[in-house]
């Protein structure tokens, strides 16, 4: 798998990732508070759609994940996080 | 068993015994004469890779810069004050560079967790670099593979000139664990401040079993 980053945020610290292979998209995010690590998560194809026509959609997506890290990495087996 | 924590920026070096006493640390600005007689941990004033640049870490902030200082519930001033020589946190070098590189800043903007520079050398030293062990301290799941790549530690030079606030459970990231008082579940005194730009802190390696 070979990663692109095809949008940064440095405010909310994440980011859309591309694989150049497969050409699926992954949401990698900074999460928790003193100790921080990242998390990253596929993307579905709606989410990747509403990001390309106003990538703001993403952020309500990317506060359930800093909020639910866990929660969120259990739902979507696939991450390579 | 011996430890050695160097400090690339300032090449400044910190030695360790086997139970995390700091036994000698060697700062290659000072003159040859000047350096740390051998430490222990009833000499704490020393104690911790960022010592050699205590100058940089002057202890300033008001109520104007943070505004929590004023506030009159009791515990609230003292626990901010706590944080008036510096602040501390953990991430990963990738995320570090990524964001900083293009922001310039460190922390996100909802808040920027620190805790004291104090707790984060306990930390770094009851652990002796363990990564086990800093994960299980913090609350990171034990598989969560990302935190095994190389970290940094972020030390902000003045956090009461960023708004220092108690953490007040609706950032985000605060976890279902979140209690008043400002204190981590895992017991170390954390404050929320705003992102910190180039100059105002100092990142350096760290180094982990």
């Amino acid at each position: 798998m070979e990663l692109e980053t095809i949008y940064s945020n440095s405010g909310m610290m994440f980011s859309v990732l591309k694989d150049k292979e497969s050409e699926k998209h992954f949401l990698e995010v900074v999460c928790g508070t003193i100790g921080m690590y990242e998390v990253t998560i596929p993307l579905t194809r709606e989410e990747v759609l509403d990001f390309k026509i106003d990538p703001s959609r993403i952020h309500r997506l990317v506060k359930a994940v800093i909020d639910n890290p866990s929660e969120i990495k259990k739902e979507r087996v696939g991450g390579h996080a | 068993m011996f430890l050695r924590i160097e400090d690339k920026t300032t090449g400044v070096l910190v030695d360790l015994d086997g139970q995390g006493n700091v036994i000698r640390i060697t700062d290659p600005a000072a003159t040859p004469g000047a350096q740390s007689p051998p430490l222990n941990k009833s000499n704490p004033t020393r104690a911790g890779p960022d010592a050699p640049q205590a100058s940089l870490f002057k202890g300033l902030g008001d109520v104007n810069s943070s505004p929590w200082l004023a506030d009159g519930r009791i515990g609230v001033k003292a626990h901010i004050e706590e944080f008036r020589n510096g602040g501390s946190a953990l991430l990963p070098k990738n995320s570090f560079e990524k964001y900083f590189k293009q922001g310039g800043t460190v922390g996100r903007s909802d808040g920027f967790f620190i805790t004291t520079r104090q707790a984060m050398d306990k930390l770094l030293l009851e652990t002796k670099g363990d990564n086990a062990l800093i994960k299980k301290r913090l609350g990171i799941e034990a598989g969560n593979l990302a935190w095994d790549a190389e970290l940094v530690r972020v030390d902000v030079y003045n956090p009461l000139l960023h708004n220092a606030r108690f953490p007040h459970g609706m950032e985000l990231g605060a976890n279902p664990k979140f209690r008043w008082g400002g204190l981590t579940s895992g017991g170390m005194p954390e404050i929320a401040i705003d992102p910190v730009k180039s100059g105002d802190f100092q990142a350096s390696p760290v180094k982990r079993q």
